[in-house]
Parts: structure tokens; C-alpha cells; sequence
């Protein structure tokens, strides 16, 4: 139940009588007025239990962006439902107008559509919806939260995107396709050609060209269907912010650029996110939109507290593939986690794979150092100069177990990851 | 076909909550609540109980019923002991009635109660009385050349049991009807109230004419007892006080005791209080207005739907463990330590701008500054190499050169 301004009104209106006849018995006959009323409007309300609810969720929407979550309304009562409706999402789905009033007639079915701009990766819940069910005179309600569970999927944001077309470019130029003064990079034949001027003498296919009147050149285009393993740490440390975005989102978007560009550059992408245990797999054998499965597998991580277990990442990327890959792994180098368990495994790792460790990069580190006004300050900066030099320590040690270390400001990392990359294939590494 | 399945999912929606009638949900809604219902019935019965057993506690100065150290107690019941019948009263009609059989009256009003009427018709009694520490209107009334004379110094010893009769000014040896009854008691406790009267006992110095704690009128058929403390549980013990009381109260075998309460108040017949002049329905209306308020604070209270949880990220900024370290260093007062820190990151940073490689030593690293730089050779060497600041003054000094050196060198 619950009471409607009108009704306080109404009570309020009860000063009249009294100032006339300023007795008990006025505010008792009151009283008994304003009861009888409340209970009749009442007991004409529509049945907040008699509303057939379904819900028409959009399957996904990315974080940033907008939907509009329906809620089909039917009234399986007698009477007219004239209610106030609050569509239960939990706060981060971010309901523009979660509290609507509607009117449906008896045996009629309505729709309200409730705009959503989620705040958060990951689902997002709805429990119930609340029906306040005025009665005809409007001064009292019969409340009820009927249970309507919904769940919507935000999607990770790929604000990365902006740098595929680039990235993607470079590696057409790689590959061949692109006019570019070079001739393709790798080591694969793919084609001959009428030589231009500006390649390279040395591309000259001699007994090509004996046959033919012109000269002919032949191109190679860089290897295809190399496996790239992308591996999230999703452990405790993926938890800490940096630029008040957590580490873990970071690594999502270089990984969501490097997958895209791999993809495009022909190669077989794997996806695991991993702390202790798998908490998402992407397969380049399943079938459909690679792009799609990993925003999928991805929009549910959340970084575990706990400690991640380095050890048992060879056997996982044996699991996706016992052939040479590009292993990437994105985690922190923060001293001490790393140390102890990180870099054993990587001299397994490296003996068989190309390894790329890809990290974080804290500007308030170097903005700290560089701050030295008073004796806080300095120790301050004393602290993060000590913290940068650990860090460079480790990535000396990663460096001379074979592996390359990409280290970049939030912002930075997904291009600079994409780089290495296409440095890599272009090197012929994979 | 998907509108079908909708169709049939909804109503299955309406047929679950229609299990869920209002009425199931007033019954679940107090069972869950009925422990807590049950607690506070029983909370407000137990206070209700504990209210209605024990009346609340005599806690009046000098009444015969309280046994606390400022009652009076004690006397009572040794002059019930005495033989003496101690009828306790608190109200004028209740005290005349009682009267009627004769007996001493003891009338204590400390609150003045009683107006000049109702103590006019107390004085028409005619048995002996005793006045406890009356007031002034109460000594017009029934002991009229009887005078205040304010209260008894504290300082000096106890008063001592001499009586004088008080013929303008004179004094004269007091009769011997009152030298019988204070005789006895030697001497009592210093306090009180002092008056002055025909015969005064228990005399006390003061400025002018003689005052005295115990005064009785010509006759001694009234006693006006300033001493009050004397009857008091805590110091009826001490000195002659007992002595002194039980022979003023004891006189008759009867003592009606009268303490004048609340009951005795007129009611006054003019309005007294300014609300009584407002208009009848100011009242009314202000309690309606209550009323409504409390609805009011329903109305807006009432929550739309049960509470929605969020579940919250963990938030920890990933250079709070750098924060931590300089917190520690600088608790610590570890200066060396941390000068140590910002050498070796500087000397790492000039050593990769000025190409030396990553394992060149420090003396390598300051004569590739001093030929990238004007400075002299030998601050730089004492500024990267063998200057250790001892203070934290000097520590930031320090850190500051470094930083603007280092700026130098990788800024050209």
C-alpha cells in the first residue's frame, strides 16, 4: 500500500471542519471519511498481481552507447491499471527513465521502453519491476515488486578501433598490396609482376623475365595462418587503476586491437583470459565473427583477487597449440609478483614460442618523480624512482630470456602493441 | 511464433504471482516480523509490570515514610514504638478529620502549599502544633508573635539547650514547662532555620537581638522548629536530637503528621496560562496538522519497489604501493636510502641519453655529463657520486640540482 499526495491533501483539507467545530468528534468523522475513501480507492485499484510481464532485452550493447529495454505490460484483470512503474536495473545500467506512469484497460497489453546507458562492462541485472497501482480517485495505491529477472551484456568498448585503420594499412604494405615503393616484406612467393621503377633489383626473377619481354619482378607476401595466443591476467593485480581505468580494461583493448589485426593480417587468434584458471576461452577453430566471441568471452572477466599461477601457462598454450605462436601475455610488472612466478616460466615459454609480455605503464609514477618541492615530495619521488627502477630491472630480465616487453601509458599500450606486431611479421618471426 | 511462446511465458508470470495473494502477503510479512512484535510486547508488559508493582518511592525531606538519610523515618517509628500512633496526612481535610480526637499537629510545608484560608482553618485547631521551619506566611497564620530571623550561621559549635523568655528584649529565665522538654537533649546539631518568639531555646549568636532554633509561643501550646535536621534520618543520632525530638512529638499519645501535597492547591478559577486564550480550535488544528505531518512522511517515504543491489568494483590505485614506500622511507627517516633511489634512476636515465650502455660505470656516466655540460667536473662529481645528504633539508636541496642537471642534459 502506499498513499498519494492527494490523500495528504485531502487530510490537510480536514483544518476546515476543524476550525469550524473545533470538537474530537470533527477529526473522528474526519478520520472516518478520509478511512473510508482510502479504503475504497483501494479495493477499486487494478491487481498489481494480475500484470503479465515480458521483457524484450537488446542481446548486447556496447559500453558508451544506448539501448532501449521494452517491457510489454498485459492486464490480466478486470479493471483499468492506471500505475506507476519502476523498471528494477541495478544503478550502473544507468535507467534514464526507469519511473514511468501508464494506463492499460482491462485485457489490453502496453509497452514501456526504458532507456539504458550502461556505466559498467559485464551484466547488468534487473530483478523485478515495481507496479503502483493507483485507484480511481488517485489518493491511494496498492504496491507490489513483481519478480521479472532481465539481463543485459555490455560489451567492452574497443575504443581502440580508432587505430585499426593504420595499423591495418601498414600491414596491407607488409603484405604487398598496398603501392609502396618496397617490395613485400616476408618470405612467402606470392606473385610476379612487371617490375616498376624503384624495386629492387635483387627481386628480379631472371628466367621469368628470359621468357617474357619485360622485366618480372616477384613479390612475397609475409607467412599466413600463424597462431597468435593472446593470455589475460585477470589475477589481483589486473584489479589496480591506472588513469582511474583498471589494468584489466586496458589489456581488453589491446587485446580486442591485436586480435582484429591479426585476424586481418590472415593468423589464427586464441583468447585466454587466465588467473588461476581459465575464466574465458576464445578458440580459433570455433566458427563465426572472431571480433564478436572475444567481446562476448571478455564482457563478464572481472579481475579475481587473488594471485595468478604462471606455472601452468605453458600447458594452456600447449592445449591451444602445439605449433610456434605469437604468445602475448597481458599482465603487470609490478617487482615481487613477477619475480617470483612470471619469469620462471618464461624461459619455458621462450624456448618454444615468440613471447611478447605487454604491461601498463603508470604516468603517476613519472609525474611523482619529477614533483620535488618538500621533504614528501622527494621521498615521494624517491619511491617511484625505485619503483620505475624495478620495473626496468624486470623488463631487462624478460628481455634477456628472449622475449620482447611492450611497457606504455593506458592509452598508448593497444597501438604500441599492434606495433610489435606488425614488427614481428614483418621480421618474420612468427 | 516467438509472440506465442511470449504469450504463454506471461501468463505463467500471472499464474505464479497469483499464488501470492495480499493476504498470503500479510501473513508471511508477520511471521517474519513476529519475533520482533513479540519482543517488544513483551518489553512494554515487563515496564508496565515493573511501573504497576512498586509505587514510586517516598524520596520527600522529612516525610514518615522515607527511610532515605533526608527522611524522617526513624522518629516515626520510634515514637509508633513509644506507644505514640503516628498518622502521616497530606491533605487539610484529611488532617482536621484526624484532629477531631485530640493529639499533637506537626505541620511541615516546605513547598507552601497552603493558602491563608486553609491555614486560618488549620490555627482553629486547638491541640499543641509544631511547625516545622514554617515560612513566613504559614507564622503569620498560626504562630503569630512568633518572627523569622533567617538561617543559622554555620560556623560554631552545637547549639546548647538554653531557653530564655523573651519579654521585649529582656531575658528572663524561660518557665519550666519548656526547660522539661529541652533539657534533656543537652545539645543539638548546629543548622536550620532561626526565629524569634516568646521563648526561645537553643540559642545562636548574631548581630542583633537573640535568635534562637526552637521558639515556642507564651503558652507553649505552639513549637516552631527551626532545627528541621533534627528529625531528619541522618542526624537524629547525633547529639540530643532524639532526645529533643521525641519529647516535642511525644507529648500526646497521638501525632498527626501533615504534609501538605498537591491535593491541597486551590484550584484557581481565572485562566492562568496564555494558550487558555487562544481560540478553542488552535489545539485541534495543531494536533491535525501533526497528524497529517506523520502521513505526509508515509507518503514520502514509501519506497518504489524493493532495494536494488549493486555489486562494486574494487578500487585501488596502482601507485599506492609507490605511496606506501615513501611513506615508510619518510617515517623511517631513510634519507640515504632514498637519495640512493633517485641517484641511481638519474645516473641510469644520462647514462641511456648519453649512449653508454646499460652497464657503464658512475665515473663514466659524470665525465660524459661534464663534456656534455659547462659545469666543472667536480660539482658533477660531487652531485652524482660522493655527495650524501645527512638532513632532509639538504635531501631536497639535492634532489633538486639532480632534477634540474638531469633536465638539462636530456632537454638538448
Amino acid at each position: 500500500m502506499a498513499l498519494t499526495g492527494r490523500f495528504i491533501l485531502l487530510a490537510l483539507a480536514g483544518i476546515f471542519p476543524l476550525i469550524l467545530f473545533p470538537t474530537g468528534q470533527t477529526a473522528l468523522w474526519w478520520c472516518l471519511f478520509l478511512a473510508v475513501l482510502l479504503a475504497a480507492d483501494i479495493g477499486l485499484a487494478g491487481s498489481p498481481r494480475k500484470v503479465g510481464l515480458e521483457r524484450r532485452i537488446p542481446s548486447s550493447v556496447r559500453l558508451t552507447e544506448e539501448c532501449t529495454a521494452e517491457l510489454l505490460l498485459t492486464n490480466h484483470g478486470t479493471r483499468q491499471l492506471k500505475a506507476v512503474l519502476r523498471d528494477g536495473w541495478q544503478p550502473s545500467a544507468g535507467a534514464v527513465n526507469p519511473v514511468q506512469r501508464i494506463t492499460i484497460p482491462a485485457g489490453e497489453r502496453r509497452l514501456l521502453a526504458v532507456r539504458l546507458r550502461p556505466e559498467r562492462r559485464g551484466d547488468l541485472l534487473a530483478h523485478h519491476v515495481a507496479v503502483r497501482s493507483l485507484g480511481p480517485l488517485g489518493l491511494a495505491a496498492r504496491q507490489l515488486s513483481v519478480p521479472a529477472p532481465a539481463r543485459l551484456r555490455v560489451l567492452p568498448p574497443f575504443h581502440a578501433k580508432r587505430h585499426l585503420p593504420s595499423k591495418l594499412r601498414k600491414l596491407r604494405e607488409l603484405d604487398g598490396k598496398a603501392a609502396v615503393q618496397i617490395r613485400g616484406a616476408g618470405t612467402e612467393f606470392d606473385s610476379l609482376r612487371d617490375y616498376v621503377r624503384g624495386d629492387d633489383v635483387r627481386s628480379i626473377d631472371w628466367r621469368a623475365t628470359a621468357r617474357r619481354q619485360a622485366v618480372v619482378v616477384r613479390t612475397w607476401r609475409p607467412e599466413r595462418d600463424r597462431r597468435v595466443v593472446i593470455v589475460l591476467d585477470t589475477s589481483r593485480t589486473a584489479a589496480a587503476r591506472i588513469d582511474n581505468e583498471p589494468r584489466l580494461d586496458t589489456g581488453i583493448e589491446a587485446s580486442l586491437l591485436l586480435a582484429a589485426l591479426a585476424e586481418r593480417g590472415g593468423d589464427r587468434v586464441d583468447f585466454v583470459a587466465f588467473d588461476r584458471r581459465a575464466r574465458a576461452t576464445v578458440r580459433s577453430a570455433s566458427k563465426g565473427n572472431l571480433l564478436n566471441q572475444l567481446v562476448n568471452a571478455m564482457a563478464t572477466v572481472e579481475p579475481e583477487l587473488i594471485e595468478a599461477d604462471w606455472s601452468q601457462i605453458p600447458a594452456q598454450v600447449h592445449n591451444i597449440s602445439s605449433h610456434r605462436s605469437l604468445v602475448v601475455l597481458l599482465t603487470s610488472l609490478d617487482s615481487g609478483s613477477a619475480e617470483e612466478s612470471l619469469l620462471p616460466m618464461l624461459a619455458q615459454l621462450t624456448a618454444k614460442h615468440v613471447v611478447v609480455v605487454a604491461s601498463v605503464r603508470d604516468p603517476l609514477l613519472d609525474a611523482l618523480r619529477a614533483e620535488r618541492g618538500t621533504a614528501t615530495d622527494v621521498f615521494r619521488a624517491a619511491a617511484a624512482e625505485r619503483a620505475l627502477l624495478d620495473r626496468a630491472a624486470i623488463t631487462q630480465q624478460i628481455k634477456q630470456l628472449g622475449a620482447e616487453v611492450v611497457d606504455a601509458d593506458p592509452h598508448q599500450l593497444p597501438p604500441q602493441l599492434a606495433d610489435t606486431y606488425i614488427r614481428l611479421k614483418a621480421a618474420g618471426r612468427l | 511464433m516467438s509472440q506465442a511462446t511470449a504469450a504463454r511465458a506471461s501468463a505463467d508470470i500471472g499464474e505464479a504471482s497469483g499464488e501470492q495473494t495480499a493476504w498470503s502477503v500479510a501473513r508471511q510479512r508477520l511471521r517474519r516480523w513476529s519475533f520482533w512484535l513479540l519482543l517488544g510486547v513483551l518489553l512494554i508488559a515487563a515496564v508496565l509490570v515493573q511501573l504497576l508493582r512498586s509505587p514510586p518511592a517516598d524520596r520527600e525531606d522529612l516525610s514518615p515514610a522515607n527511610p532515605a538519610p533526608n527522611g524522617a523515618m526513624a522518629v516515626a517509628e520510634v515514637l509508633r514504638q513509644q506507644g505514640v500512633e503516628v498518622i502521616a496526612t497530606d491533605s487539610l481535610d484529611e488532617t482536621l478529620g484526624a484532629l477531631e480526637d485530640g493529639g499533637t499537629l506537626l505541620f511541615h510545608d516546605a513547598n507552601n502549599y497552603l493558602e491563608p484560608e486553609q491555614l486560618a482553618r488549620l490555627s482553629d485547631h486547638g491541640g499543641p502544633t509544631v511547625l516545622v521551619r514554617p515560612g513566613f506566611q504559614q507564622l503569620q497564620e498560626l504562630a503569630p508573635e512568633v518572627t523569622a530571623a533567617g538561617r543559622v550561621p554555620e560556623e560554631g559549635g552545637p547549639l546548647a539547650a538554653e531557653c530564655m523568655a523573651n519579654d521585649d528584649g529582656g531575658g528572663s529565665p524561660a518557665p519550666d514547662a519548656q526547660d522539661s522538654v529541652t533539657q534533656p537533649a543537652g545539645s543539638i546539631s548546629r543548622g536550620g532555620l532561626g526565629y524569634r518568639g516568646p521563648v526561645m531555646c537553643f540559642p545562636f549568636e548574631t548581630g542583633a537581638e537573640p535568635a534562637a532554633s526552637y521558639v515556642t509561643s507564651a503558652d507553649g501550646g505552639t513549637v516552631v522548629l527551626g532545627a528541621g535536621h533534627v528529625l531528619s534520618n541522618e542526624e537524629i543520632v547525633d547529639r540530643g536530637n532524639a532526645a529533643l525530638a521525641l519529647n516535642t512529638l511525644g507529648s500526646a499519645d497521638r501525632l498527626v503528621w501533615y504534609r501538605p501535597s498537591l491535593s491541597d492547591l486551590a484550584v484557581p478559577d481565572e485562566p492562568q496560562s496564555p494558550l487558555a486564550l487562544l481560540p478553542a480550535w488552535v489545539t485541534p488544528v495543531t494536533l491535525w496538522l501533526l497528524a497529517v505531518g506523520v502521513l505526509a512522511m508515509l507518503w514520502r517515504g514509501r519506497r518504489l519497489g524493493k532495494l536494488i543491489q549493486e555489486p562494486l568494483p574494487v578500487v585501488v590505485p596502482a601507485a599506492e604501493t609507490a605511496a606506501g614506500r615513501a611513506r615508510l622511507y619518510q617515517d623511517s627517516k631513510s634519507i640515504r636510502r632514498a637519495a640512493a633511489n633517485l641517484r641511481a634512476a638519474t645516473l641510469t636515465r644520462l647514462a641511456a641519453k648519453l649512449r653508454l650502455g646499460a652497464g657503464s660505470s658512475a665515473a663514466a656516466v659524470v665525465d660524459a655529463v661534464a663534456r656534455h655540460s659547462n659545469r666543472p667536473a667536480v660539482e658533477l662529481d660531487r652531485l652524482l657520486r660522493t655527495y650524501i645528504p645527512e638532513s632532509e633539508s639538504q635531501l631536497v636541496d639535492w634532489a633538486q640540482t639532480l632534477h634540474s642537471l638531469e633536465k638539462e642534459i636530456l632537454d638538448q
